[in-house]
């Protein structure tokens, strides 16, 4: 039987990944009285959602970003959470319980020595890794005003006003290109990321808030219903900002600078040319590398390339919670690892 | 865990709660207003054993106590009763309305609302006449959701293959972000169904005498004109909270949001917190289209937490003090203070946020390690650097985060003072400062339906302005106190505005 809150036991979990869905189960997992390891690979607890800039306006948007920082804290304070990060699992191999080691991401070529450590269950919580634009027709890492929407994030997490990355200066035409990499049968990425929508219009708003004088136009394929006030938030924003329902299908830089962008136009389905001076490529989410591997060396089983189906089952003491099981969004994620925690529960308690 | 937990509600994301207590140990109620309980497709019902007790054609009227122990007064059958229970969980339905009006068509053999298409199963003549037979609209003039488009793509799906009738959807943005629906689209699209997306135009919908309707339109694509007279129109529907949600709010005393579901729309609620520890909101009693096994895993973990053991350090009224004005009880966003024969703190229902506290004019609520003479601490004697010494009072759960990461230049000459909630902050706390040496006081606080007890930062806004009053009649000067939202991931505004404050006072200097 699951124990209530704050009770020992010596089973322990191992969670693959820290971001805040690998924390949201650890914490679960923890307050159930279960001794947890979490291995992030990067240096930083939080993964993505630690990245994420406040989109707030006069009030909260709700877009969750801010809760990631009070997950790491929470989980780095609790006593029965081991945290380590900067490091992956290795040699994982499934028998009565779990053994792995956890060792460091060691620089290339330098060897490094992993701890030996087994468990009664796993979480592969690895999230997600961003579409990689680099081979689309939007010259992103040729063009320098041409930036990724985490890019954009860091740049809003940065700096109170938006700049050109190219010269520092204050745009004033800019573009969000939606579905980069996610909608996208050619790429058999038969996927919605489900929250770039949320991200691209909640990012216009604040920008157009705190620089009125820019031009903001969302190009878009459907946008997708984000938050209980979806309805009121669209109408404002298309109060405020441009949509273009319109994929373009290149960036041209001319010698001023300025991106050319180009489109095909619902009225008149005449093609139209229009210059931007800052291009946001919405970059959806793609499974990460180490996903495939380490769900075959825990027995998970996943339908198919791609992303795996979120909300399974779990198998023989494996699990998967948040974005690692297919694109979420913050407070998705948050859910899902709770029903994680919940299912590795029941699983330590019952074998099943 | 003591007493049963009450569940009012007979749908999957109910009956799997009920399931998951059951398997925790924990004894169950389920209730609801219909004669007999649903049996919802997924979860299956309890059979009512000993540890379950089911009490169809319930209406709750009263919840007192705190978690750990309610107690819920219900009218059964006409007849009131009372149970004593360790936490609540409301699981309801949500309802859906139809939205047939919107499109100027109303019920008729060939129009239907897409629920009662789902229930009757109708399925038009495969071989009659020419284009769709059965069109469906998702999100045509309104904005739809996932759930409901993925509802009318199976549906659409289903008759294009297995019944060999040609479809159509008609549609304004497509809601496919949710697990596999792209891919469901993709299905469809490859098995005849036509979907035709409207962005700028809007198709015509007139409806006959015989009710059949006739849809003409532009297709935005090639330009063509076009005209549909299906059998069959389907129109999806209007998610909304139940008939009973905002009594049930009431009753239960929870926050509601925009629409009138029972939770409030506050990211600090997620996934399904109320106001009130030990109450829970699950699947349609607090949103539209949560996978009722996810709901109900988080409804179990958050009783779980919530009838632990409460921690020592929750508010508590001194009696000597106390000339019961109750303003606790009126400004508590927790239900945490009860009334018997004097007001008095629940630790169960406690989020140790402090309003009561800094609002009690008599000072009689003491919260331990947040006492009001102890908190504006020490001022650090900025000796070594000239910046003006500063104290910040920072949320826990946002600026204090903040803090955290934020490089501040000359930090030793800014005290930054945690509170759990901005709340917490009493006039005297805000004063204080100044006659300890302080140049200037900041108050950090949530944004607006981002604070955890609803009207915290409401009231550090409000304190903050009469405190700035207070300054300049005193001849202080309003300046040297300000009051700014501040997220937890806002680690540069924080050094922003510490900065900029620092240079408005040493204007002040002069």
């Amino acid at each position: 039987m699951p124990r209530s809150v704050e009770t020992m036991t010596d089973r322990q979990v191992l969670i693959i990944g820290g971001g805040i869905g690998g924390l949201t189960a650890a914490l679960a997992l923890a307050q159930m009285g279960y001794g947890v390891a979490v291995v992030e690979k990067e240096a930083a607890l939080g993964g993505h959602a630690a990245r994420l800039a406040c989109k707030a306006l006069e009030r909260c948007v709700k877009c969750g970003a801010c809760l990631a920082a009070q997950t790491i804290a929470a989980a780095a304070a609790h006593p029965r959470i081991r945290l380590h990060t900067g490091c992956r699992v290795s040699g994982i191999r499934r028998g009565d319980r779990f053994a792995f080691s956890i060792e460091p991401c060691a620089r290339e070529g330098a060897p490094s020595r992993g701890a030996p450590g087994e468990a009664d269950a796993v979480v592969l919580a690895a999230g997600f890794r961003t579409f990689d634009p680099a081979g689309t027709p939007y010259g992103y890492g040729l063009f320098p005003d041409v930036i990724t929407n985490l890019e954009l994030e860091g740049l809003l997490r940065a700096a109170p006003l938006l700049r050109r990355p190219s010269n520092g200066a204050a745009p004033t035409r800019m573009a969000f290109i939606q579905c980069v990499g996610s909608r996208d049968a050619a790429r058999g990425h038969l996927w919605c990321s489900a929250f770039c929508c949320a991200a691209a219009v909640r990012a216009a708003r604040l920008i157009k808030r705190r620089q009125p004088a820019l031009a903001i136009t969302i190009f878009y394929i459907d946008i997708q219903t984000f938050g209980r006030d979806f309805e009121s938030v669209y109408a404002q924003a298309r109060r405020e900002i441009r949509f273009v329902r319109a994929i373009p299908a290149e960036a041209v830089r001319r010698e001023s600078g300025g991106l050319l962008l180009c489109w095909l136009d619902d009225g008149s389905r005449a093609p139209v040319e229009e210059e931007f001076d800052l291009v946001v490529l919405s970059t959806g989410m793609t499974s990460c590398p180490e996903t495939l591997a380490l769900s075959q060396a825990i027995g998970l089983r996943l339908p198919g390339a791609g992303f795996p189906a979120a909300g399974g089952p779990g198998a023989g003491g494996a699990f998967i919670a948040g974005a690692a099981g297919g694109p979420m969004t913050i407070e998705q994620t948050i859910a899902d690892a709770r029903r994680t925690a919940w299912q590795v529960a029941r699983f330590l308690e019952e074998g099943r | 865990m003591g007493d049963p937990v009450f569940i009012f509600g007979d749908t999957d994301a109910a009956w799997l709660t009920a399931r998951h207590l059951r398997a925790a140990g924990a004894e169950v109620i389920v209730a609801s207003g219909r004669t007999p309980l649903e049996t919802p497709p997924a979860a299956g019902r309890l059979p009512e054993t000993p540890g379950v007790e089911l009490l169809p054609g319930a209406v709750p009227t009263g919840c007192r106590g705190a978690a750990g122990a309610f107690e819920v007064s219900l009218v059964v059958g006409g007849r009131p009763i009372t149970r004593a229970v360790s936490a609540v969980v409301i699981a309801e339905a949500e309802e859906r309305l139809p939205l047939l009006a919107a499109y100027g068509v109303a019920p008729a053999a060939g129009v239907v609302s897409l629920s009662r298409f789902g229930r009757d199963e109708l399925s038009p003549d495969a071989a009659a006449g020419k284009g769709p037979q059965v069109v469906f609209i998702s999100g045509l003039f309104t904005e739809s959701h996932p759930h409901m488009a993925a509802e009318v793509m199976r549906a659409a799906l289903k008759l294009q293959t297995e019944r060999g009738v040609h479809a159509a959807i008609l549609t304004g943005n497509l809601k496919v972000a949710s697990n596999g629906l792209e891919a469901l689209c993709r299905e469809a699209r490859a098995a005849g169904v036509l979907f035709v997306k409207f962005t700028g135009t809007r198709p015509e919908i007139r409806q006959g005498a015989d009710g059949r309707v006739s849809i003409d339109f532009i297709d935005e694509l090639t330009a063509d004109a076009g005209r549909m007279r299906p059998q069959l129109l389907v129109v999806d529907e209007q998610p909304a909270p139940s008939r009973a949600a905002s009594e049930l709010a009431r009753v239960f005393g929870l926050e509601t949001d925009g629409s009138g579901f029972g939770q409030a729309d506050n990211v600090h609620r997620l996934p399904v917190a109320t106001n009130r520890r030990g109450i829970v909101v699950a699947g349609g009693a607090r949103s539209i289209g949560a996978d009722p096994a996810t709901e109900a895993a988080s409804a179990v973990l958050e009783i779980l937490g919530a009838v632990a053991a409460a921690p020592g350090d929750r508010a508590a009224i001194e009696p000597g003090r106390c000339i019961r004005c109750l303003t606790c009880l009126r400004v508590c966003p927790h239900h945490a203070v009860t009334l018997e024969s004097r007001p008095a703190v629940a630790p169960a229902a406690c989020e140790r946020c402090g309003i009561c506290a800094a609002e009690c004019p008599r000072g009689a609520i003491r919260i331990p390690g947040l006492e009001a003479d102890a908190l504006p601490a020490e001022i650090t004697p900025a000796a070594s650097t000239a910046a003006p010494r500063l104290v910040a009072f920072c949320c826990s759960r946002s600026a204090a985060l903040a803090a955290r990461s934020a490089e501040v230049l000359d930090r030793e000459a800014l005290t930054v003072v945690e509170v759990p909630c901005a709340g917490r902050i009493s006039p005297q706390m805000l004063l204080g400062p100044f006659g300890r040496g302080a140049e200037g006081v900041l108050v950090l606080t949530c944004h607006a339906d981002n604070c955890h007890s609803r009207e915290g930062r409401g009231f550090a806004h409000r304190r903050t302005e009469l405190a700035a009053a207070f300054l300049a009649l005193s001849g202080i000067g309003a300046d040297r106190i300000k009051v700014v939202s501040l997220a937890a991931n806002m680690a540069s505004e924080f050094a922003q505005t510490v900065a900029d404050f620092r240079r408005n006072l040493l204007t002040l200097r002069t």
